[in-house]
């Protein structure tokens, strides 16, 4: 399988209780091919104020074919589909999932009331493409953070404009090279990245933490995919309610690096 | 994976109260294109640059704020405030340059009040090819330095006469949490690996550093063993490493 990212997708599954949970049913994502399923542990949601799944405890994952719902992974456990945690060696999924077929066993009562969050990659052609080239310019991006309801739009570089992108770098500065105060760490954990081309979400609340992979096995590369500056975002989650969020996030900054192709 | 032909050392010493630096100009990788840059950071106060044996090298979170501006030879910038973070060895994916890089222009800063003291220990490698299987034997010397030593190769390798490893495909060292550095010359004085850090060589199962997923890769190299050395940093405790050389 071809492992380069183009299309992402946050899907989030409350675990009304114990025993199978099913995923909701997203019309972008029928009958495309999914590359993988991250499980992402994390407090604070975008766009919610609900609790987020911090530890993948006895929880298995379930996926259904599309043809005959079969099960063609099943009972996997959560924490094989945590990116961190296995160092980014990905369990492949390589085919078109059921998602309303599929579900989350909950076996952990502490579970039952939180939303666990999946990062679904998936086959997205149209907003993506072959290399052309090896010959990479690395450029950067600073977000200032304004908002912790609504989105925190990506600055409008025109120099990026138009370009193939194959990596994201996150890194965690305390200062960006603008003189401006970044997110630590553990804030840039509840940091989600929308990159939006027309009307469509290329990568729709993508956690941003993904992108950190210094010590990952295996790297994370974007099949040159296309977006518009103007209209991507970056979101805070909690939707307002994450604890010290207006004294400690709006006001900084995220700092990333970019790589395009010449 | 890249079996390395050349990896040579820049050091830029560090002076109070200068943010910028530039890329020295006399350098043995001027005119040639580089691969990748590797920067390494020490693990703790008390190392010593491999270069001069005196100056600290800037230790681990000493680079945090650090970016860099790099300009090939046509004056094009092929890296726009790069985060020093994805230089770091420890990155297992660093950034391929594959340019020929303008050693005026290009240059490294700080951002902040407070800039670190020492120096900051920068490989740059070139020449290197992808590799061509992986190694079937391997000879494994363990040793031990004193605070501040250094020994050569040869006296590793000569109880194993009838079995000395060459030509060299790969090394890793178990040097127990405390790095070492070594310095590799060839038979043919066509390759350049100077003051390699063993951060760089480590066997999987360190805890401390990413996982590799095979030794640290030469390019057929036909190690001199008489005038290659391995060299202890620190002044205030002795190391016992264990080297095992692939071929």
């Amino acid at each position: 399988m071809n492992k380069k990212l183009s299309g992402a997708k946050l899907l989030l599954v409350p675990i009304a209780a114990m025993g199978p949970n099913k995923f909701p049913y997203v019309e972008d994502l029928k009958g495309r091919v999914i590359k993988y399923i991250d499980f992402y542990p994390c407090r604070w949601l975008p766009g919610t104020a609900d609790e987020g799944l911090a530890t993948p405890a006895d929880l298995y994952v379930t996926l259904a074919d599309q043809v005959g719902n079969a099960y063609f992974l099943h009972g996997l456990p959560l924490e094989r589909l945590d990116y961190a945690s296995t160092c980014g060696l990905r369990q492949p999924v390589g085919q078109p999932v059921s998602l309303q077929n599929s579900f989350v066993d909950c076996r952990n009562e502490q579970a039952v009331g939180t939303t666990a969050a999946f990062v679904v990659w998936y086959d997205l052609p149209q907003f993506s493409a072959r290399n052309r080239t090896d010959d990479l310019l690395v450029d950067s991006v600073t977000v200032p953070l304004v908002s912790e309801v609504r989105h925190n739009p990506l600055p409008d570089e025109e120099r990026m404009a138009r370009k193939r992108f194959r990596h994201l770098w996150l890194a965690a500065p305390s200062l960006t090279p603008d003189y401006r105060a970044a997110l630590a760490p553990d804030q840039l954990k509840n940091c989600y990245i929308t990159l939006r081309k027309g009307a469509y979400n290329v990568l729709d609340n993508v956690p941003l933490w993904l992108f950190y992979q210094l010590r990952m096995m295996d790297k994370m590369e974007l099949a040159n995919i296309v977006f518009d500056f103007q209209g991507s975002y970056i979101t805070i989650g909690g939707a307002g309610t994450l604890p010290g969020v207006r004294t400690d996030y709006i006001g900084k900054s995220v700092f990333f690096n970019l790589a395009y192709e010449r | 994976m890249t079996a390395h032909n050349n990896i040579d050392l820049v050091q830029i010493n560090l002076s109070p109260g200068q943010n910028e630096y530039y890329f020295p100009q006399n350098t043995g990788w001027a005119a040639r294109r580089v691969d990748r840059l590797r920067l390494y950071l020490a693990p703790g106060p008390g190392m010593a640059s491999p270069v001069d044996g005196i100056t600290p090298v800037l230790a681990e979170g000493g680079a945090d704020n650090l970016y860099f501006d790099l300009y090939d030879d046509g004056e094009r910038c092929v890296c726009r405030r790069l985060s020093a973070a994805h230089l770091h060895y420890a990155n297992n994916h660093p950034p391929r340059l594959g340019s020929v890089l303008s050693l005026p222009l290009s240059r490294l800063y700080f951002v902040g009040d407070t800039v670190p003291e020492g120096c900051i220990l920068l490989y740059a490698e070139y020449g290197g090819r992808e590799a061509g299987g992986a190694p079937h034997r391997a000879l494994s010397v363990a040793f031990t330095l004193p605070p501040g030593g250094e020994t050569g190769f040869r006296p590793l390798v000569d109880e194993y006469m009838h079995q000395q490893p060459r030509p060299v495909r790969g090394i890793t060292v178990d040097d127990g949490g405390q790095p070492l550095f070594l310095t590799l010359r060839d038979e043919t004085d066509t390759h350049v690996f100077n003051h390699l850090p063993s951060s760089f060589m480590r066997p999987q199962r360190q805890a401390d550093t990413p996982p590799q997923a095979q030794p640290f890769l030469l390019d057929r190299v036909d190690v001199d063993f008489d005038n290659s050395s391995v060299r202890n940093p620190f002044a205030d405790r002795a190391a016992a490493p264990t080297i095992t050389f692939y071929y």
